[in-house]
């Protein structure tokens, strides 16, 4: 295999695993502010894309508007549903299983009522960059959409450590991640923490949808697959970890791209449950994390 | 119909004890034994014993989720396992059929051996999201390794289960399904009523007062799941012999929200409320056709309002109301505040 090959095949890993970090990261956010694996986060990714691609085909928005626009949908569906289905039970101190249940249900109703009422056929959204790729040497190729994945997420995860790291609000809510009780007790609102955690994670998944559109066509069951390794990145990465949502989501794809180049392309979808059964067998604290703060 | 409700009820007044309840018991098991003879139309009778191998799936997951309180998705994984296994090893490999079954058996045990130990130490999502990945991994494989599987057209033309010379299809094959859904509710019972079934139990209301008392959570989780996937794998085993053909739409994630659904609404935590919500949901899915394959949207709606409003599903409801005596009904799995769970729920 020549280098050009390979590094052909980098630029696709890395585009690929930039969504699954995308996805790792939206399950960071929440998971970290308020203990709770949204199952519904690989919709919102779905979300992101229809809406996108409904906004841009449909309403015919210029793209950047359409892309905040999609954004804050996904986001304020995000927060509906924290607020109606997960807040109450967490008032009544429901215990965890009640929660997954009623994500699950939450993932399910996104998942279908999408597809009720925008229709079951892929759609595919316009590329904001054309479709005509990048010649870099005489056989190497790129196409402009990789290269605005690779900066958007880039920007993503500058924005994320810039809030975390430098704004009050950032710091509250990573005060709440590490311990919630000892946050309450100092007064931080922890409703508002949640409604961020909720909207925050809704659309970064968001994002990952609309990156995704131009490429690989939306439709209302495109969720379940990116929403399952988005996980398996984060267990690779470090559950609990930004740094680990990044490195997981690349390290998944480029074992996927070696697994579809060496067995079969079509069963690179599955190697993401063997990779997960690895590293809860051998390492359950993922790259970045320690037993102390992953496996809540 | 109306006979299918005096299943339910008979089942749920079992939970009584004295000679009414075992009247009632003996009536429900000659009305059971009469049923081929009753109906003879041959699609009623095929909808009868798709039933009874549901009700062998939903009681399984009630094991594992109800009682243990461990959320497994691959519950529709394990029945495929079940029910092309002996297919594969029969047409393909040309084993019989007393080695076959118990190798796919033992298969599914292992699978949920290996899946379960790295999993179930950790919190309660890792092993949804893991066994939601085994499902995907598992549709996959079933419909691309076509030399294996058939891919979409499955395998067909399986021999039937042959006795003393007669095979068993139609009406004989029912009393083979209405053998396993007993022995599976009696293998349920007896397991519950044990020392096993008990530290399931504990393990659902808190991993760590368990520990305490010193049950080795981790463990009796992984036994629930094995023996959960073990009946599941059952359930596809009897499949494959009543319909002589399987195809990789067992496998997928839809079955298991059906059972998973099925299971809440009858009553998380209770054999009784489990007959009752399959039976209930496996009969009218009249009720669902006018929303046509979007019903998993309906399934989402309503399990998040049970989930919110009646935690405790159908039996809950029939308990409040006095109708049973709570007894080892007791679905607390989703009532709020794990630990806090009253003891008279229980026992």
């Amino acid at each position: 295999m020549d280098w050009e090959t390979i590094v052909q095949l980098l630029f696709a890993s890395f585009q690929t695993g930039s969504i699954y970090a995308l996805l790792a990261l939206s399950y960071v956010v929440i998971l970290n502010a308020t203990g709770i694996l949204n199952f519904a986060q690989g919709e919102c990714l779905m979300l992101g894309a229809m809406a996108g691609v409904a906004l841009l085909v449909g309403a015919r928005l210029p793209y950047p508007v359409m892309f905040v626009a999609a954004i804050a949908v996904v986001a304020l569906l995000s927060v509906l549903s924290e607020r109606m289905v997960v807040r109450p039970l967490v008032r009544r101190g429901a215990p965890l299983i009640a929660l997954i249940l009623v994500l699950l249900g939450v993932m399910m109703v996104f998942r279908h009522a999408t597809g009720l009422i925008l229709g079951k056929r892929p759609q595919f959204a316009e590329a904001p960059f054309g479709l005509e790729p990048i010649k870099l040497t005489s056989s190497l190729l790129i196409l402009p959409q990789t290269i605005f994945i690779y900066l958007t997420v880039a920007l993503v995860f500058l924005a994320i450590w810039f809030f975390f790291e430098r704004t009050r609000v950032g710091m509250m809510v990573k005060i709440v991640g590490i311990d919630a009780e000892a946050a309450r007790l100092v007064g931080v609102n922890m409703e508002l923490v949640t409604v961020l955690a909720f909207a925050a994670g809704g659309a970064i998944a968001a994002i990952g949808g609309l990156l995704m559109a131009p490429l690989s066509a939306a439709s209302f069951y495109m969720g379940l697959t990116p929403g399952v390794k988005g996980f398996v990145a984060m267990v690779i990465g470090g559950v609990g970890s930004p740094v680990g949502a990044l490195l997981g989501g690349i390290v998944l794809a480029l074992v996927e791209t070696l697994a579809a180049s060496y067995l079969s392309s079509a069963y690179a979808d599955g190697i993401a449950f063997l990779v997960l059964l690895l590293m809860l067998f051998f390492r359950p604290a993922g790259i970045m994390g320690s037993l102390a703060t992953g496996g809540r | 119909m109306a006979m299918a409700i005096v299943v339910a009820s008979a089942r749920a007044g079992l939970a009584r004890r004295g000679a009414a309840g075992w009247g009632a018991g003996a009536l429900v098991l000659l009305l059971l034994l009469a049923v081929p003879l009753l109906i003879t139309n041959q699609y009623h009778l095929a909808i009868i014993k798709q039933l009874g191998i549901t009700v062998i799936l939903t009681v399984s997951f009630n094991l594992i989720f109800g009682y243990t309180g461990q959320l497994s998705l691959a519950h529709a994984t394990f029945y495929g396992i079940g029910a092309y296994g002996p297919a594969i090893l029969i047409t393909k490999l040309g084993w019989p059929i007393w080695l076959a079954v118990p190798v796919t058996l033992a298969l599914c045990a292992a699978i949920a051996v290996v899946v379960g130990i790295p999993t179930l130490r950790l919190a309660g999502y890792y092993l949804a999201v893991a066994t939601l990945a085994l499902a995907t991994l598992a549709e996959v494989v079933v419909w691309q390794w076509q030399d294996l599987t058939g891919g979409a057209y499955g395998i067909q033309n399986i021999d039937p289960v042959v006795i003393f010379g007669t095979p068993l299809k139609g009406a004989n094959y029912y009393y083979v399904i209405l053998g396993s859904v007993l022995l599976v509710l009696l293998l349920q019972r007896n397991l519950m009523a044990s020392r096993i079934g008990r530290a399931f139990l504990a393990i659902r209301e808190s991993d760590s007062a368990a520990a305490a008392v010193g049950i080795g959570v981790a463990y009796y989780k992984v036994l629930a799941f094995a023996i959960s996937a073990v009946l599941a794998a059952t359930a596809g085993v009897v499949y494959t012999f009543d319909y002589l053909y399987v195809n990789p739409f067992m496998f997928g994630l839809e079955n298991t929200f059906l059972w998973l659904f099925m299971v809440l609404v009858g009553g998380l935590g209770s054999a009784a409320g489990t007959v009752v919500g399959t039976i209930l949901l496996g009969l009218i899915p009249e009720v669902f056709a006018f929303v046509g394959e979007y019903y998993i949207l309906v399934y989402g709606l309503v399990m998040i309002l049970v989930v919110l409003f009646f935690p405790t599903g159908l039996i809950g409801i029939a308990a409040r109301l006095g109708a049973l005596r709570p007894g080892r009904q007791g679905a607390s799995t989703l009532a709020p505040g794990g630990e806090l769970a009253p003891a008279t729920e229980r026992g």
